[in-house]
């Protein structure tokens, strides 16, 4: 036994040290000494533990949450005050993460005493998220916090750009900006446009540019998601899958799903679960991403490639004869897809099969048969070879992710929405293929298959709704691009150079275009020109590149700052979410009457939805344009209509099931929504495509009425006639098919040092514009360098944290190398989530998360200089003084010459680096230049793609009416204009 | 109750005895609560064990940085998390422990703690020997002995049947602090106990049961639970452990819980056909913990019918480490030969 002398030693010195026995740990400081140690103090509320809402994730962890119950008056220690246990009281009000579109639950915490938000939590309530947020969610705190928020309207004083600002009254910016909109709502009906990246919303600002009477959407989609979208629609009539990860055999991404994908964090867990039930996980990409590296099987493609790659897929499903036949048979437009395959068909065996296949139908009608047969002879030169040799991974993973998919029967959950989609030129085909594969494995709408988010996600119906316009705005939805999904927002400063138009009020909503476009001096060009563009309001809820060039920057709120709804297709099911002005709820709660957002927000922080019940009003003030009676109270007739009737309307009359459940608990729906922030309502929506139709209705199935699909034949278009009619009559355009990337292999000549650069991947840490205004996100991270393999930076002679200067075809911009085998030797990925800059400190975005920059956009020589990078500033928040980082990322974007695709309309987001190398002596870290005189040549170049409507029109209409827009308008505005000099 | 000063206690004797064990416990109490915060610096510096750890200007600091590293990422000292079977705090033992700690008089844990926190056991341990010292002071030894029973109860039942695996574990993270740390509370322990009546004959066993490898519903993810669940292993696994393996086999890790990366391990070390050594290094280490227990059980005979439950579990891991590499090597031999399905 040891003897323990070094601790009796301890001891002995201990006791000699005398004085008083310490107090213990646990004990409340002021308790006399030496007594039994107290109970734990609770505040006021009582004494009794709470016994937590525990869940038992799937992946295992175990997460406990405040009973709802208790939502009201909940007790816990403060975590900042820790060691101290200091109690507070909270009230926790439900709301909905605004920082990006899969709108998960919040639950904020109020403090009771000071109504200040103390934190945000997940809200177990909430059926998409199930309590779960990612680091972004928690971080809505920050943004509410932020110590350079804009807390109040700001006017421009001065030149636009010029970075004066005046403070003015809501009522002084409603007047001016309402009064104008009314001067242009008079001349015309496509002088206001509303631009909105991510909506983050359902339907009120759609209303509001509806009831407005023009034509004035112009949404983010077409640097998102256009051509994903593109793909889907033209199948299936729904413009986005839906799958059902948690029960899939095999789910199938192209995309880095798990760390950053669309719908991030609801179908990331969902992921994970299908994978702890054995699932497996393939995923296309040419970057080791977090998802990448919890898949099965990784399929690091050369970007372009991926159609080819899924097409082997396809091939080898139907080569091991395991498709399913019923379904096809059923729900593909087989027997028009033979009808005119002699027209399109290429290859000499699809030929073959297609003439006899037309013989035989002269004598007995079309066979099914015949059409197996057209879709092998068509797909079978897709071999694993093949798509080994263009994709340049080894053919036997091909195989192995082939037989994946095919095991997967009909529990198949595939998506895209950004990726390769986004990428490349014809990315629209990698959905049309991807797609494919679920209809080959019948893995359509079933239980672990893909459905389509209109069938999962719930959109209500409020009090009344406006016509649509009679308008058609060229600036949004020009000629060329008549299948485009959807408006050509990205465009919109090209077609001002171009003179092709003006605006007269133009509302940036949440939304960064110099910063998150393509060519962004363009932007800048175009906002500073008062003569294109008459009145620039920026609705924000931070300071952003944009902002800086608006007349007006309306302070908005954030997640916890304003009432909205929301619904996404995360899973099988249907809910809807209720975004909540948090400390404005607390406050009625404790009994305080609020007539405004605005009056319980920060500052004079409003929100979107009153602000634009107020600017009809003042747009129209005695309801002579017909625009301000969409936004008077049913109840109060010429009065503004509050949140309260607008929400509580909704809820009572347009949400089934949510009135019964809020009188189980004798509350009405409107406060059900308040305490719970959402409501599930309906689960397990499979199949919808097989409900049956009322006669007249949907289409025949072997003699049975179904709902089927809103394709114009009501079936999945295999062979898409839309395209066909349109001009993209082609084999390789109207069938899924593979285009030929602008980054295709043949377009790059490694030779020369030429590279692909890829560009478009988030940090799953950041979302785009909304996140610089958030130091815990920055501190996790803050930089974007090039990702570069270790053969290529052996070339170039770099290593990691060195210079480099990456060449575009418009321009070129400095970032340090980070050398890796995470991404394909011949291509540089960077991340365009970063690179923030501001023009002037004490203004703008933060100085820990942007640089401050030097800015010539008017030469045609366009300059970007970086004279500091992010470093600590003085604030009201401590925080702000600890920044430790200096490199705040290299703003890209700006040297992307912009890529309309001829069908989606989409930008092409993939570049070709003309040269990287190692940075010039003088080069600095972000440093930029574009040669303006390329980016209108790139533009030109690109706009020779399009195939316009005035010359492939079948029907003299500008775009197919069946294809979606966000905000249709009426029939007769789809008419194609006369010509310019002809009689109208 | 006015407090008993270190005069008051006397110079020598039982009473003082129990009066210094009860500072000792506190102060470990705060230093496992708080890690080397200033206000305990000094106090701290007059066990040698501590003092070692905390020589040196930037000492305190990094001792500060190590001590949330290890205790909040590595190993956690918490009871649940070694004596449970599923390696959860508020699991089947935590009731009777709360209702020991009830029985103690002491502080019930902070709701949310629950009352499993080392920290809650050694405060606890102060309370009794403050109560004992109390108790031989004012002439009531009934008294003393009941608290003496509620310390052995405290030390046998519980504390004794962790602590030595914490400590080890912490030893093996290789960061100064922790390990003097764990080691100085295990000293105490063995210390009071020797004041508390003849040795423990014999510790509960461990709860859980085994895994079987040749049953088709055990995959990597059932493998990897299982080998981070410490009363089924017989080891704590701890974060730089797993770094150790991936280093060693030369395969990723990944990100995540310690399951979640002991999965990720043996999956890309499948898939990088490198199994053979991911597994390799898991049986040295295994092997390497087993021994330190043998050690420990050797230098203090006391200690050994705490530590028999997991070397049993030890030696338990280790056959199934091997039963899995005979397999991996059986379907490499097959897939080499061409006759795998
Ligand atoms: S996934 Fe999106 S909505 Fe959900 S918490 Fe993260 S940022 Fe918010």
């Amino acid at each position: 036994m040891a003897d323990r002398t070094s601790t009796r030693g301890f001891l002995a010195r201990l006791l000699g040290a005398g004085g008083a026995r310490p107090i213990l740990p646990a004990a409340a400081p002021g308790r006399p000494q030496g007594d039994p140690l107290p109970l734990p103090e609770y505040a006021e509320s009582g004494a009794a533990p709470v016994p937590l809402t525990r869940v038992l994730q799937a992946d295992g962890r175990l997460s406990q949450y405040p009973p709802p119950d208790r939502w009201g008056d909940w007790v816990e220690y403060d975590g900042k005050a820790w060691p101290q246990r200091v109690a507070r009281r909270y009230t926790l009000v439900p709301t909905i993460c605004f920082n990006c579109e899969s709108a998960c639950g919040l639950l904020a915490y109020v403090d009771r005493e000071t109504l200040e938000v103390r934190k945000f939590e997940g809200n177990p309530a909430h059926p998409g998220s199930r309590g779960r947020n990612c680091a972004k969610g928690p971080a809505t705190h920050n943004q509410t916090y932020d110590p350079e928020r804009i807390l109040h309207p700001l006017k421009r004083a001065g030149a636009r750009g010029g970075g004066k600002w005046v403070r003015v009254s809501w009522e002084e910016a409603l007047r001016d900006i309402g009064g104008r909109m009314r001067e242009s709502r008079r001349r015309r009906r496509d002088g206001i446009v509303y631009h909105v990246g991510r909506p983050g919303e359902d339907h009120f600002a759609n209303r509001t540019v509806t009831a407005w009477g023009v034509d004035g959407h112009n949404s983010h989609t077409n640097i998102c998601s256009s051509s994903a979208r593109t793909g889907y629609v033209l199948w299936s009539g729904s413009d986005r899958p839906s799958p059902d990860y948690a029960h899939a055999r095999t789910t199938l991404l192209v995309s880095s799903h798990l760390e950053a994908g669309h719908y991030f964090n609801p179908h990331a867990q969902r992921i994970i679960e299908g994978k702890r039930d054995g699932a497996r996980l393939v995923v296309l990409d040419p970057r080791l991403s977090n998802t990448a590296s919890r898949a099965d099987v990784w399929l690091p493609t050369w970007p372009g490639s991926e159609t080819t790659v899924l097409l082997a897929f396809a091939n080898h499903l139907l080569e091991t004869g395991r498709y399913d036949r019923g379904f096809l048979r059923r729900w593909v437009n087989w027997e028009e897809t033979l009808a005119t395959a002699a027209e399109w068909a290429e290859g000499e065996e699809p030929r073959a099969v297609a003439a006899e296949a037309a013989r035989s139908a002269a004598e007995g009608g079309w066979r099914f048969e015949d059409f197996e047969r057209l879709l092998k002879a068509l797909y079978r030169p897709f071999t694993p070879e093949r798509a080994a040799a263009e994709a340049r991974v080894p053919a036997d993973r091909i195989r192995e992710a082939a037989e994946c998919v095919a095991a997967a029967g009909d529990r198949l959950s595939a998506h895209v929405w950004r990726a390769a989609a986004t990428g490349n030129l014809g990315g629209w085909q990698v959905a049309r293929a991807l797609f494919l594969l679920n209809v080959l494995t019948g893995s359509v709408g079933t239980r672990g298959g893909t459905s389509l988010h209109t069938w999962n996600k719930f959109v209500p119906v409020p009090f009344s709704s406006p016509p649509a316009g009679e308008a058609w705005n060229e600036l949004l939805m020009p000629l060329e691009w008549p299948l485009s999904m959807f408006e050509m927002s990205f465009l919109l400063p090209h077609f001002l150079e171009e003179g092709r138009g003006t605006l007269d009020v133009y509302f940036t909503r949440v939304y960064n275009p110099v910063w998150t476009n393509p060519d962004g001096f363009q932007w800048i060009r175009a906002l500073k020109d008062e003569s294109r563009i008459g009145l620039h309001v920026a609705l924000t809820p931070t300071w952003s590149e944009t902002a800086w060039f608006a007349d007006y920057v309306l302070p908005m709120g954030h997640g916890g700052e304003r009432h909205d709804l929301m619904s996404q297709e995360t899973h099988s099911g249907r809910w809807i979410g209720f975004r909540q002005p948090v400390r404005r709820v607390a406050m009625e709660r404790a009994g305080r009457r609020v007539a405004r957002t605005r009056d319980a927000n920060p500052g004079e922080v409003w929100e979107e939805s009153e602000f634009w019940v107020d600017l009809a009003f003042a747009m129209d003030p005695d309801g002579s344009l017909g625009v301000r009676r969409w936004f008077e109270s049913p109840a109060r007739p010429g009065e503004p209509i509050t949140m309260d009737e607008y929400f509580g309307h909704i809820f009572e009359k347009s949400v089934p099931g949510l009135p019964e459940a809020a009188a189980k608990e004798g509350l009405t729906p409107l406060a059900y929504m308040r305490k719970y922030g959402a409501f599930e309502v309906s689960k397990d929506d499979y199949s919808l495509h097989e409900r049956a139709a009322a006669p007249g209705k949907g289409i025949e199935v072997d003699g049975e009425r179904r709902a089927g699909f809103t394709t114009p034949s009501g079936r999945l278009e295999f062979m898409s006639p839309t395209l066909r009619a349109w001009g993209w009559g082609e084999q390789r355009h109207c069938i899924p098919w593979p285009l030929e990337s602008h980054v295709h292999p043949g377009r790059i000549d490694a030779a020369k040092g030429e590279m692909l650069l890829l560009p478009n991947f988030r940090l799953p840490t950041l979302i785009h514009t909304r996140s610089a205004n958030s130091k815990w996100l920055y501190e996790i991270s803050h930089r974007n360098p090039v990702w570069i393999h270790p053969s290529d930076a052996d070339r170039i002679g770099a290593r990691t944290g060195d210079l480099l200067r990456v060449t575009t075809e418009i321009g070129w911009f400095v970032d340090r190398a980070w050398v890796t085998e995470g991404i394909k030797p011949g291509i540089v990925a960077v991340s365009h989530h970063l690179g923030r800059w501001r023009l002037r400190d004490g203004d703008g975005i933060g100085a820990g998360m942007s640089s401050l920059v030097a800015l010539d956009a008017e030469a045609e020589r366009r300059t970007l200089d970086v004279l500091r990078g992010g470093g600590p500033w003085e604030s009201p928040d401590p925080d702000t003084s600890r920044i430790w980082w200096e490199d705040v990322g290299v703003h890209q974007n700006l040297t992307h010459g912009v890529h309309p695709d001829p069908v989606s309309g989409g930008h092409c987001w993939h570049q070709k680096a003309r040269n990287v190398e190692r940075a010039h002596p003088g080069d600095r870290l972000g440093d930029v230049r574009v040669d303006g005189r390329r980016s209108m040549e790139v533009y030109r170049e690109w706009l020779a793609l399009a195939r316009p409507a005035r010359a492939h029109s079948p029907d003299g209409t500008r775009r197919p009416h069946w294809l979606p827009r966000p905000l249709k308008p009426a029939a007769s505005a789809y008419r194609l204009p006369p010509l310019p000099g002809s009689p109208s | 109750m006015e407090a008993r000063t270190g005069e008051g206690a006397g110079a020598a004797g039982p009473a003082a005895e129990a009066e210094a064990r009860s500072r000792a416990w506190a102060l470990l109490a705060d230093l496992a609560s708080r890690g080397p915060v200033p206000a305990d610096l000094e106090a701290a510096r007059l066990s040698p064990l501590l003092e070692e750890a905390l020589r040196g200007e930037e000492a305190a600091a990094a001792a500060a940085a190590d001590h949330e590293r290890v205790f909040g990422l590595e190993v956690f000292p918490v009871e649940g998390f070694f004596l449970d079977a599923e390696g959860r705090a508020g699991g089947a033992g935590a009731a009777p422990l709360e209702d020991l700690l009830r029985r103690t008089g002491a502080a019930p844990a902070a709701p949310g703690d629950g009352p499993e926190p080392l920290a809650t056991a050694l405060a606890a341990l102060a309370h009794l020997s403050g109560a004992e010292a109390d108790a031989l002071l004012d002439g009531l030894p009934a008294e003393a002995g009941r608290v003496r029973a509620l310390a052995r109860e405290l030390l046998d039942d519980h504390l004794l049947r962790w602590l030595p695996v914490l400590a080890l574990t912490a030893r093996r993270c290789g960061a100064p602090f922790p390990a003097a740390l764990a080691a100085q509370v295990e000293e105490l322990a063995l210390l009071h106990r020797e004041t508390l009546g003849p040795p423990a004959a014999a510790a509960p066993p461990l709860p859980g049961g085994d895994l079987d490898p040749s049953d088709p519903e055990t995959g990597l993810r059932e493998i990897a639970l299982h080998l981070c669940r410490p009363a089924l292993a017989g080891i704590a696994l701890a974060r730089s452990d797993l770094a150790r393996i991936s280093r060693d086999a030369g395969v990723p890790r990944g990100f995540g819980d310690r399951a979640t990366e002991t999965e990720n391990l043996l999956l890309s070390a499948a898939s990088l056909e490198r199994l053979g050594e991911a597994l390799g290094a898991l049986e040295a280490l295994l092997r390497g913990a087993a021994a330190d227990l043998d050690a420990r059980a050797a230098a203090e005979p006391a200690l050994a019918p705490f530590l028999r439950p997991w070397r049993e579990r030890a030696d338990r891991s280790i056959r199934l480490v091997l039963a899995l590499r005979e397999g991996a090597a059986a379907a490499g031999a097959a897939a080499a030969d061409g006759s795998a399905p």
